[in-house]
């Protein structure tokens, strides 16, 4: 029984990963207002922090990166690497929060957002200096993060309403309960 | 040893799956992986799984264009349906102008071709405002230089007299009305009536004249051919009507005929007032032969048929005509 639930919840995490990458890169301008588009696959990483915990957040990182960075042609890892420090920040920092409410959440979707944007930045900048990193983080990064913080209450309510998740923490809380 | 080193990596696993990513990613972006095979192998995996989406959004695309393109075109064809509706309203609104144009030409020729074919007669054109009762208002009056008691014509034949003038406008009492007499007779045998006239029968509706006080003696036919007679204020010989019946009572002197009137009131749009006529000897001594024939054929005189085949009244003065 576990067994099956692991395997149906691993899918439904790789198909809906594989869905906001696809509906980023395929439908950027449907999802834009005023030129500020939202990074889908940032709400998800930090909802699987939130929900799984850091190692789950990576790997959405991981995929949703790879899928992005194949789809719009950039050096592999550039996307995967932000992902994955912002899903192991998220989910760190997720152990400490003390309550669920939604804006706290849209906050560390905020705060997700405008890290993961600094080191995509910062890497764009060391491979290509003349871009600069100050003016690129301010005006893609706050914009973005902003606009994902707004949608992330409706994805995170979209992802969280599946069946086989009620009832069933997979994750530990606290530090404490991964002990027990 | 082995078993530390698990239990360490089982311990601490989120942090060892996160150094590996890190390193790797950042192995990849030092090496510059850009077409690299593990890339290549990437990009086909991603192609293969993006492959059925792209499907279904370009499937989803076009269905919502076809979609708006119902809703769209069926906008676009009601304003085309408003837009030709209304070029039809203009259009038929054109056709009818078109239509009373035509009529308006016609008549125009009509008077036209009646003025050339009547040279002996001076006639003023008068269009006509307003008909009530058999009474006629026509556009000219005392300024124009109207008298009553003029005669007013049409090229079917008369229309009646002149009884009031006003400086612009003047009321024409025509043969529908009771207060108009006209001097009139019978073409075939010039036979006139006791008191010389005709009048309305009385009912303006019926276009019915009454020639009165004809001897019983004389012949009149129903069909014969009335016209002005040389007393009346008309030249003589213009069409007035066909006898349609007549009315003899047993014992009396008199018999009566109904005469049914060449023009209606009701459908002039102009009329010609009789300013001056020049007596025709052809018509104080009686039509010629082939003339009475023409009208007892059913041609009226004004007709085309006298303008293409008949020659005009023979114009020349009495004593040349009778002469031997």
């Amino acid at each position: 029984m576990i067994h099956g639930l692991f395997w149906k919840r691993t899918l439904w995490w790789l198909a809906s990963t594989v869905l906001m990458a696809l509906i980023q890169t395929s439908w950027p301008e449907s999802l834009k207002l005023q030129e500020t588009a939202p990074d889908l696959v940032l709400v998800l990483v930090v909802f699987y922090a939130m929900r799984d915990g850091e190692e789950k957040a990576m790997f959405t990182g991981l995929v949703g990166g790879l899928y992005q960075d194949i789809a719009v042609d950039t050096v592999l890892g550039h996307h995967v690497l932000a992902y994955v420090c912002v899903g192991f920040l998220a989910g760190t920092l997720s152990l400490r929060l003390v309550t669920e409410h939604p804006i706290v959440k849209a906050g560390l979707v905020f705060l997700a957002g405008l890290t993961q944007t600094a080191l995509f930045c910062l890497i764009q900048y060391l491979q290509e200096p003349a871009r600069g990193l100050l003016v690129p983080w301010l005006a893609m990064g706050v914009p973005a993060s902003s606009y994902s913080a707004l949608v992330s209450p409706l994805l995170f309510i979209v992802a969280g309403r599946r069946r086989d998740d009620h009832g069933i923490m997979i994750r530990p809380r606290s530090p404490q309960d991964a002990g027990r | 040893m082995t078993g530390f080193l698990l239990r360490m990596l089982s311990e601490h696993r989120p942090k060892v799956v996160f150094a590996v990513l890190v390193i790797l990613s950042v192995i990849s972006l030092l090496v510059g992986s850009q077409g690299s095979l593990v890339q290549r192998g990437l990009y086909r995996v991603v192609s293969a799984i993006s492959y059925p989406f792209l499907v279904g959004r370009e499937v989803a695309s076009g269905a919502g264009k076809w979609a708006w393109g119902l809703v769209a075109g069926y906008a676009e064809l009601e304003s085309e349906r408003e837009a030709l509706r209304e070029q039809l309203t203009v259009s038929r609104a054109a056709a009818a102008r078109t239509r009373e144009l035509e009529a308006e030409n016609r008549a125009l020729r009509d008077a036209l071709r009646f003025i050339r074919e009547t040279p002996e007669l001076v006639l003023e054109p008068a269009r006509v405002l307003e008909r009530y009762k058999g009474m006629l208002r026509i556009d000219r009056g005392a300024r124009h230089g109207i008298r009553p008691g003029m005669g007013v014509i049409a090229p079917e034949g008369v229309v009646g007299i002149v009884s009031e003038t006003a400086d612009f406008m003047s009321t024409v009492a025509t043969l529908h009305h009771m207060d108009c007499r006209v001097g009139a007779m019978v073409l075939r045998n010039r036979l006139r009536a006791y008191d010389g006239v005709i009048h309305p029968a009385g009912t303006d509706l019926s276009g019915l004249c009454t020639m009165e006080y004809i001897d019983m003696k004389e012949e009149v036919r129903v069909g014969d051919l009335v016209v002005t007679s040389p007393e009346s204020v008309f030249p003589a010989g213009l069409p007035i009507g066909r006898i349609s019946a007549v009315n003899s009572v047993e014992g009396s002197l008199y018999k009566n005929a109904e005469v049914t009137v060449f023009t209606d009131p009701y459908r002039l749009d102009m009329v010609f007032l009789v300013r001056r006529s020049v007596d025709d000897p052809f018509w104080l001594a009686g039509p010629a032969a082939d003339y009475l024939d023409l009208y007892e054929s059913g041609l009226s005189a004004t007709g085309e048929a006298v303008a293409e085949g008949v020659p005009n009244p023979d114009t020349r003065p009495l004593q040349e005509r009778l002469a031997p």
